[in-house]
C-alpha cells in the first residue's frame, strides 16, 4: 500500500467489488447451488444476500472504527501480531485461492469451448500476464480498468438473460419450496462463503472517501447478489431441474442456446471477451489484494515486489487441481461453503477486543 | 535501449494474436449436416454422416437433375461407419475424409425407428457434453433406416441441404402436423417428471404411388388429413423425405407414434401450436367442408387436481381464426349463422383433443405435459416426485372445454350460388 491517500472514487470501489463479489456467475456458479436447493434453488441467493449483508455491515462497522486504517493493521491493533498472523493468513488464503481457481476455471472454460487446441497452460499464462501487468500498475490501474469496462459487462450480462427469454419455462419454479425451508435454509448457509471476497473492501479502506464506506459495502452487495440470483434464476429457468444440475458452467450452456433465428445463432463469441475481461479484473484484484496484504503484514509501504511472489503462488494454486471437477469442487469446498463464517468469526473476534478494549478506557 | 526491449517484447507478444494452436480455416473443414445412427450390422451401430460439398453449393445456380442442388453436382456425400459410439465416428471419418471433420453445424440427429425402439438414452447423452454439438439441433425418428433416409433425401428447392434440414424442420410454426421440439427440449423432457418427450416422426415417401397409379373407387368416408403420418402420405411428386407426427418416448424408450391430428391435439394442450387449417364436415351438408384457421386466443388453462387414487383434470381451450371456405355455400358469414359454423369447429377440436388424450393414456406418455401444471399442487420437489405422476396420468380424469370464435370471413362477406 504505497499511497495513503483516497485515489478511488465510490462508483470505482463499487465496480471492483461488484467484480470481485460476482466474477462466479461466468464460471461454475450454481453447479452445487442446483443440488441443494432443487428446482427453488433462485431462492438461495435471495437468502444470501441477507448473510452477505450481514457480513460487510459487520466488517463496515469495525472498519469505520478505525478511520483511514486496513483490516490488517486494524487486526494488530486489537489483537496483537501473533494472533493477527494467523488472520492475515486467512486473507491471503482467500485472496489466492480465488486468484488460482478463477484463473484455472477461465482457462478450463477456454479449453472446453474455445480453444480446444491450445494447451491450457498457454491461456493460463496470457491471463496472468494481463492481470499481472494491470495489477502491478496499482489500485488506481485495476479500479480505472474495471469501471470502464462496467458498462459492457453488463450490458453484455443482461443482453445474455435477455436473448434466452424466449426459452424460459415458468413451470419450472414450481413447486415453490423446492427442497424445502429447511433444505433452501441449509443450502444458503452452505453457499454463503458467495460474499467472502468482501473482505477486499478492508484492504481497500484507506483509499476511499471514508464518508462513503457504508454505501459502497451496502450496494456492492446489493448489485453483485441481482447478478448472482439472476444467474441461478435464468438456468434454471431455460434448462429446467433436475437438466440444469448436469451442466458444469451454466453461463456458457445460457451463451450458446441463444437462438435468433437461422443468422442469429453461436452467438457465445460475442459474449466471450465479456467473460475474459470479468476474469482478468478479478485476477487483477485478487494479485493486488493478496500483494496488499504481503506488504502490509510485512510492514512494507510498496505492494510491487510482492505482486510477482502472489502471481506465482495464483499459479501454484491454479496447477493444484488436476481436472476441471476438482477445481471446481475446490472453489465449492474452500471458498464457498463456510469462509463467510470464518470472517464473521474473526471480525466478531476483533469487535470483541475492540469493545473490551473500549470499556477499559472509559473505565480508565 | 529498454524502449526498444519493450518494443520489441510487445511485438513478440501479438504474434499469438494470430491463433497458432486452434488456428482453422473453414475450407480444410468437414461440415457434418446431419448424423443418422442405426443398429450396426458389423458393430454396435451405424453411424451416417452428410457432409456438405461447399464448392458445389456455392457454385450451383443451374438447372440439372444432380441430387441436392443445381447444377447437376451433389451438394453433399454421405459416409457410414460401423462403430461402437456416436463420438466414435468423428475419428474414423478422418480415415476416409481429407478436410477435418467438424459436428458444429449438425442440424439433425436422426435416428432409426429400430433403434429408438431399443432406448437412446446412451446415444443422446454425448450431445449435450460434447461442445460442438448445439441444443438448437433435432432429433429425427424415421420409419426406415437413417442410412437410407438420409441418403436419399435430397433438397429440391435448396442447395444447401443444411437449409433445407432447418427449414423442414421450421414448419412446425405453420402446421399443427409438426413438433416444435428441438434436442433442448428433447433433452430436459426426457429427465423431467411430468412431461414425456417427443420428436418429430419422418420417412421416406411410399415406393408406390397413390394407389399404384390405378384409378379406383374413393373410399365411402373421407380420411382426414390428419389422419395421415410420415411414410403414410399418399402423394407424388416432391422430395423423397417427409415428416409428420411425432415419435413418443417414455424413459428414454420408443413406445408409439402420434398422427398428425393426434400431434396436433398435443401442441394445443402443450400451448406450442401456432396455427393450423381445419377442415370441418358441413353440420347442413357433411359431405362438403368448412375450412377454416385456427389460431390460439389464449394460453390453454389446466387446473389439475390431485385427488386420493387419481387426479382430476379440467382444460380450457380458447381458440379463434378466419373461415378459409364454405364449400356447400351456405351463408355462415352472417352473424346470425357464425355460432353455428363455431360450434362445428369447436366440436372437431374438442373430438381431436379427446382423441389424443385416450392415446396418450394408453401409451402412459404424457407428452402435452399435464404432469408440469400438476406440480403446482406441490410444496417441495422431493413430495411431487413421490406422487409418481408418470404412473397415475393414465387414470387421470380428464375434462376438456373448447371455445372457438371466427373472427373474419376472409374477402367474401355472402356466397351467392352458382347458376
Amino acid at each position: 500500500m504505497s499511497q495513503q491517500k483516497p485515489v478511488v472514487g465510490e462508483s470505482e470501489a463499487v465496480t471492483l467489488l461488484l467484480t470481485f463479489l460476482s466474477y462466479k456467475v461466468f464460471l461454475a456458479y450454481g453447479v452445487f447451488i442446483y443440488s441443494e436447493g432443487l428446482n427453488a434453488s433462485w431462492i438461495i441467493p435471495l437468502i444470501n444476500t441477507l448473510l452477505g449483508l450481514l457480513g460487510v455491515l459487520l466488517l463496515i462497522s469495525l472498519l469505520s472504527k478505525f478511520p483511514g486504517q486496513d483490516l490488517v493493521k486494524i487486526g494488530e491493533v486489537l489483537s496483537g501480531p501473533y494472533l493477527n498472523m494467523l488472520f492475515v493468513l486467512f486473507y491471503l488464503f482467500i485472496f489466492l485461492l480465488s486468484g488460482g481457481l478463477v484463473l484455472r476455471l477461465a482457462a478450463e472454460r477456454m479449453a472446453v469451448g474455445f480453444f480446444v487446441d491450445t494447451p491450457i497452460s498457454l491461456t493460463t499464462f496470457f491471463f496472468i500476464a494481463g492481470a499481472l501487468v494491470v495489477s502491478y500498475l496499482g489500485l488506481e490501474a485495476v479500479a480505472r480498468t474495471a469501471r470502464f469496462l462496467l458498462g459492457i459487462l453488463i450490458i453484455t450480462a443482461m443482453a445474455m438473460v435477455i436473448f434466452t427469454i424466449p426459452f424460459w419455462q415458468f413451470h419450472a419454479l414450481y413447486p415453490l419450496w423446492g427442497s424445502g425451508p429447511w433444505g433452501l435454509l441449509k443450502g444458503a448457509i452452505k453457499n454463503s462463503g458467495d460474499y467472502v471476497q468482501i473482505l477486499f473492501l478492508g484492504v481497500i479502506y484507506p483509499f476511499i472517501p471514508r464518508d462513503r464506506l457504508k454505501a459502497i459495502g451496502i450496494k456492492s452487495v446489493l448489485f453483485a447478489s441481482f447478478f448472482m440470483f439472476l444467474y441461478i434464476l435464468v438456468p434454471l429457468l431455460i434448462f429446467t431441474y433436475p437438466s440444469v444440475t448436469e451442466l458444469a458452467m451454466p453461463s456458457i450452456e445460457m451463451a450458446r442456446i441463444i437462438n435468433l433465428g437461422r443468422f442469429g445463432q453461436r452467438l457465445e463469441v460475442i459474449f466471450l471477451p465479456v467473460w475474459v475481461f470479468s476474469n482478468l479484473i478479478t485476477l487483477s484484484i485478487a494479485l493486488y489484494a493478496s500483494a496488499a496484504v504481503f506488504a502490509r503484514a510485512f510492514k512494507l509501504n510498496d505492494y510491487r515486489p510482492f505482486v510477482l511472489s502472489s502471481a506465482v503462488f495464483i499459479l501454484v494454486i491454479a496447477s493444484l487441481p488436476e481436472n476441471v471437477s476438482q477445481a471446481i469442487y475446490y472453489h465449492y469446498k474452500y471458498l464457498t461453503q463456510y469462509s463467510l463464517s470464518a470472517l464473521a468469526l474473526i471480525l466478531l473476534i476483533l469487535h470483541s477486543v475492540a469493545w473490551i478494549r473500549g470499556k477499559e478506557e472509559s473505565k480508565g | 535501449m529498454k524502449q526498444t526491449v519493450f518494443l520489441l517484447l510487445v511485438l513478440l507478444l501479438t504474434l499469438p494474436l494470430a491463433s497458432c494452436y486452434d488456428y482453422s480455416e473453414p475450407d480444410e473443414k468437414a461440415w457434418v449436416l446431419a448424423i443418422g445412427m442405426d443398429k450396426g450390422k458389423e458393430n454396435k451401430l451405424t453411424v451416417t454422416t452428410i457432409i456438405a460439398v461447399p464448392k458445389n453449393i456455392a457454385g450451383a445456380g443451374g438447372g440439372g437433375e444432380g441430387g441436392g442442388g443445381g447444377g447437376g453436382q451433389e451438394t453433399f456425400f454421405s459416409v457410414s461407419l460401423e462403430v461402437p459410439s456416436l463420438l466414435s465416428a468423428l475419428e474414423l471419418l478422418d480415415a476416409v475424409v481429407d478436410r477435418r471433420p467438424d459436428l458444429s453445424h449438425t442440424a439433425w440427429f436422426v435416428f432409426s425407428r429400430e433403434l429408438a425402439e431399443e432406448g437412446i438414452e446412451a446415444y443422446f447423452a454425448p450431445l449435450a457434453r460434447f461442445y460442438q454439438f448445439r441444443r438448437s439441433a433435432n432429433i429425427i425418428i424415421c420409419e426406415e433406416q437413417a442410412q437410407e433416409f438420409l441418403s436419399r433425401g435430397k433438397p429440391i428447392l435448396e442447395d444447401n441441404v443444411s437449409k433445407y434440414y432447418q427449414l423442414q424442420q421450421q414448419a412446425y410454426q405453420y402446421t399443427e402436423f409438426i413438433p416444435n421440439d428441438t434436442l433442448h427440449q428433447f433433452y430436459i423432457k426426457s429427465k423431467s417428471p411430468g412431461v414425456a418427450a417427443m420428436a418429430p416422426l419422418a420417412a421416406l415417401k411410399k415406393e408406390k404411388p397413390i394407389n399404384n397409379g390405378a384409378p379406383s373407387p374413393r373410399p365411402e368416408t373421407d380420411i382426414p388429413k390428419g389422419e395421415y403420418q410420415a411414410g403414410q402420405l399418399p402423394r407424388q411428386g416432391s422430395g423423397e423425405i417427409e415428416v409428420m407426427g411425432a415419435a413418443v418416448f417414455r424413459q428414454g424408450w420408443m413406445v408409439g407414434t402420434l398422427n398428425g391430428d393426434e400431434l396436433g391435439a398435443a401442441r394445443m394442450l402443450e400451448g406450442t401450436l401456432k396455427q393450423t387449417i381445419k377442415d370441418i364436415p358441413d353440420p347442413a351438408q357433411p359431405d362438403t367442408y368448412l375450412i377454416a384457421m385456427v389460431k390460439p386466443r389464449q394460453k390453454p388453462q389446466i387446473k389439475v387436481d390431485i385427488g386420493p387414487d387419481y387426479p382430476q383434470i379440467s382444460i380450457e381451450l380458447k381458440f379463434e381464426g378466419d373461415l378459409l371456405s364454405v364449400q356447400s355455400g351456405i351463408n355462415y358469414e352472417e352473424p346470425h349463422m357464425l355460432h353455428i359454423a363455431e360450434q362445428a369447429i369447436t366440436q372437431s377440436l374438442q373430438e381431436d383433443i379427446n382423441k389424443y388424450l385416450a392415446k396418450s393414456q394408453q401409451l402412459g406418455t404424457d407428452v402435452a405435459g399435464l404432469g408440469l401444471s400438476a406440480k403446482k399442487n406441490f410444496r417441495t420437489w422431493p413430495e411431487w416426485e413421490a406422487y409418481d405422476w408418470e404412473s397415475k396420468y393414465p387414470l387421470a380424469s380428464i375434462n376438456v372445454n373448447v371455445d372457438y370464435r371466427l373472427r373474419r370471413i376472409g374477402l367474401l362477406h355472402e356466397t351467392v350460388p352458382l347458376r
